[in-house]
């Protein structure tokens, strides 16, 4: 078979415990260990130690890559992606297992190793490409390109400490986007940045791709993942959960990280009562058609959306605001400021409050959810859930393959016919 | 942009064999980037000094002024019949790049532990770009001795084109050794970056640096010549100085020297595939 990157069987094996406490041995505990060791051996006694806590970061992860794909490894926080990348890299071995690579490798785990503050940005590009693996004549002959990709040609001569840090990571990134690999391996570096400097971030992945290259490629943005990706590798607790089109493996993680939605709802109500605070909301919890949780919908499904809260003063009359934002920018996207009732409600009752959503008509991106509860006026705040909520992201999905069919944050209801 | 590169397959496992370990021309396909870390540590170095090179040049004179003071006029120790600041000099050049060269080399591993956990470059790079990065003083300090010497009328010999880049290279080639072993242990044994400065020193003084080896009475002789710097030492003044090679004492040490080195590659490879894991 035809691949540029053959993992098999790999796992990797971290040893805690003692070696949590401090990483690195010093020479008399390791004598000391030594010296008992040889003691309980003279004696013929069995060694008594505690048993070591091991932590298998990856378990028989398999899977394999084709030149031209671009896959993204999703998993949560611990699932052993960076691990994986790790290996793949060579910063660190597998310890069972092996991986066959074709061809030049090159992996971006960070951007900017090895950029010294000191140095100035000429400088800094030659180290880095000499680190990155680029011969001096590669780097000296790509050298406008990468300066000018930088856009920071007025201060190429300057130290790298004097730049601002989205300069810094410019540079940094140019290097690399001029590596040239067959494989590329990347770790969440696209996260930094502004906008229009993430564009061309991926647009030179997208590039990569086309050149029948291979992009293994690590993100929690999985809008990003959507985009450029056609496969997806899950990973959880080490092990490969699936491997397969973005469209059947993103839906599973998204299932994944809401198996932990309720547990985040709970985490509300620990909440402390801020000073003069009148309610409190204890649950925000989305609902599918079948009544069932739910923080990932269809943009044709229609939701429920339940508000349950606490009184703590009683208070007269109550507005519900949601508003629904982009966590990237914080542009608002939509809100609904409406109000619920005008009657009083006394200290102590717990109430609920349901909205029924007849579409999800979001395009398909992940929305941050803030609900405010306020008096029927809207100007006096009970409670708000904002931006430093843990509150999932409300993910909306599309079956579409094509992401250009339907743009945008909203998905309008149309009918559309030839009229003449 | 397409053309298909021609580059070998690589192989990823858990226990790969010594051969593997070094992989030898991997390190002289990335022999770039030890220049460019040496060039980086020599740049860091003067760019934030303001006397910059002063500095190299004063330091070996100062000692040299203080030892020529301290053993030559107080002390009056043997100097073999030259002017006891030449003598010195001539032993504190190749000795000041050596200590340095195995400080920085020993060193350098625990200090790029970020580097370490980002990229994959093969770890031998580092410390022999620590080791490189003295050269740049040395080769200060080696004029500036030659500035005194002619002042005492000794001048640059023929034989020196031969014979200082041969001596340099073997220093080279032992703080190279010694910086794998030290480095490599500093990174599991933390201690080891403490002991460095008293291994330092002890050996400063078992080197017959300040005094001459005649000095030392006969049954003591043969311990002071089972040290790798002792052969060095004698090599770099019988060059200096147009005087017979010692042979015994020059491939004693020599031999010292390629057992260290060997020993110390060999214990590095072995290492070094779980430094990423524990620095």
């Amino acid at each position: 078979m035809n691949f540029s990157i053959e993992v098999k069987n790999v796992s990797k094996k971290y040893t805690i415990g003692k070696l949590a406490h401090s990483p690195y041995a010093t020479l008399r505990e390791t004598l000391a260990s030594r010296t008992a060791d040889l003691g309980r051996w003279l004696s013929g006694k069995a060694p008594n130690g505690c048993p070591e806590e091991v932590l298998w970061a990856l378990k028989d992860v398999s899977f394999s890559a084709k030149p031209g794909e671009v896959i993204g490894i999703v998993g949560k926080n611990g699932a052993g992606k960076s691990t994986l990348l790790k290996i793949l890299s060579r910063i660190t071995e597998p310890t069972q297992g092996t991986i066959r690579v074709k061809g030049k490798l090159a992996s971006l785990l960070e951007v900017g190793t090895g950029f010294h503050p000191e140095l100035t940005g000429r400088e800094n590009i030659f180290l880095n490409g000499a680190l990155l693996g680029m011969k001096r004549e590669e780097i000296k002959r790509k050298f406008d390109q990468i300066v000018s990709f930088s856009q920071i040609e007025k201060f190429i001569d300057t130290p790298v400490k004097r730049y601002s840090s989205g300069m810094y990571v410019r540079l940094a990134f140019s290097v690399a986007a001029h590596l040239d690999p067959e494989i590329l391996v990347l770790d969440e570096v696209l996260a930094v940045g502004d906008l229009a400097f993430q564009k061309k971030c991926t647009s030179v992945m997208r590039d990569v791709a086309n050149q029948d290259r291979t992009v293994l490629f690590v993100s929690h943005n999985l809008q990003l993942i959507r985009s450029l990706c056609s496969r997806v590798v899950l990973l959880d607790h080490g092990q490969v959960i699936q491997d397969g089109p973005t469209e059947v493996v993103l839906p599973e993680f998204v299932k994944l990280l809401q198996s932990n939605g309720e547990v985040l709802g709970n985490g509300l109500r620990s909440r402390g009562l801020g000073e003069n605070q009148v309610a409190r909301i204890e649950r925000v919890q989305f609902l599918n058609q079948s009544g069932a949780p739910c923080w990932t919908f269809d943009s044709r499904e229609s939701a429920v959306l339940e508000v349950d809260y606490t009184a703590f003063q009683s208070f007269e009359g109550l507005s519900l605001w949601l508003i629904i934002r982009n966590p990237l920018s914080g542009d608002v996207v939509t809100s609904i400021k409406e109000k619920i009732t005008e009657k009083i409600i006394e200290v102590g009752q717990k109430k609920k409050i349901r909205m029924e959503f007849p579409k999800m008509a979001l395009g398909p991106f992940d929305y941050a959810v803030e609900v405010t509860l306020t008096n029927s006026e809207g100007d006096q705040f009970y409670d708000h859930l904002g931006k430093e909520s843990d509150l999932p992201l409300l993910s909306v999905t599309s079956i579409e393959k094509d992401p250009h069919k339907r743009q945008g944050y909203f998905a309008m209801p149309v009918s559309i016919r030839e009229a003449a | 942009m397409s053309t298909a590169q021609v580059s070998d397959e690589i192989l990823i496992e858990s226990r790969a064999s010594l051969r593997q370990s070094l992989r030898l021309r991997e390190l002289w396909s990335y022999r770039e980037l030890i220049y460019f870390l040496s060039l980086r540590d020599i740049k860091v170095r003067y760019k934030q000094a303001v006397f910059g090179v002063a500095w190299v040049i004063a330091q070996p004179l100062f000692t040299v002024l203080t030892y020529t003071f301290l053993f030559g006029k107080v002390a009056k120790m043997a100097s073999d019949g030259l002017p006891y600041s030449v003598f010195v000099f001539s032993a504190l050049v190749p000795w000041t790049y050596f200590t340095s060269a195995i400080n920085k080399g020993s060193m350098s591993l625990v200090g790029s532990g970020a580097l370490f956990s980002k990229v994959y470059f093969p770890r031998l790079v580092i410390p022999l770009a620590a080791v490189m990065s003295g050269l740049l003083d040395y080769a200060i300090s080696f004029l500036c001795m030659v500035l005194v010497l002619a002042y005492y009328g000794i001048y640059p010999q023929w034989e020196w084109i031969l014979g200082v880049p041969a001596v340099t290279l073997w220093i080279f080639i032992l703080s190279s050794g010694v910086s794998f072993w030290l480095g490599a242990l500093n990174v599991k044994y933390r201690d080891v970056g403490h002991i460095i400065p008293f291994i330092v020193q002890i050996w400063m003084f078992t080197t017959p640096i300040l005094y001459s080896i005649s000095v030392i009475p006969e049954r003591f002789q043969m311990w002071v010549r089972l040290n790798p710097m002792f052969g060095l030492i004698e090599a770099y003044r019988s060059v200096i100085f147009s005087r017979d090679i010692d042979w015994l004492s020059v491939n004693v040490s020599l031999a010292l020297t390629l057992v260290v080195f060997l020993s110390g590659t060999v214990y590095f490879a072995k290492t070094e595939r779980s430094f990423a894991d524990i620095i």
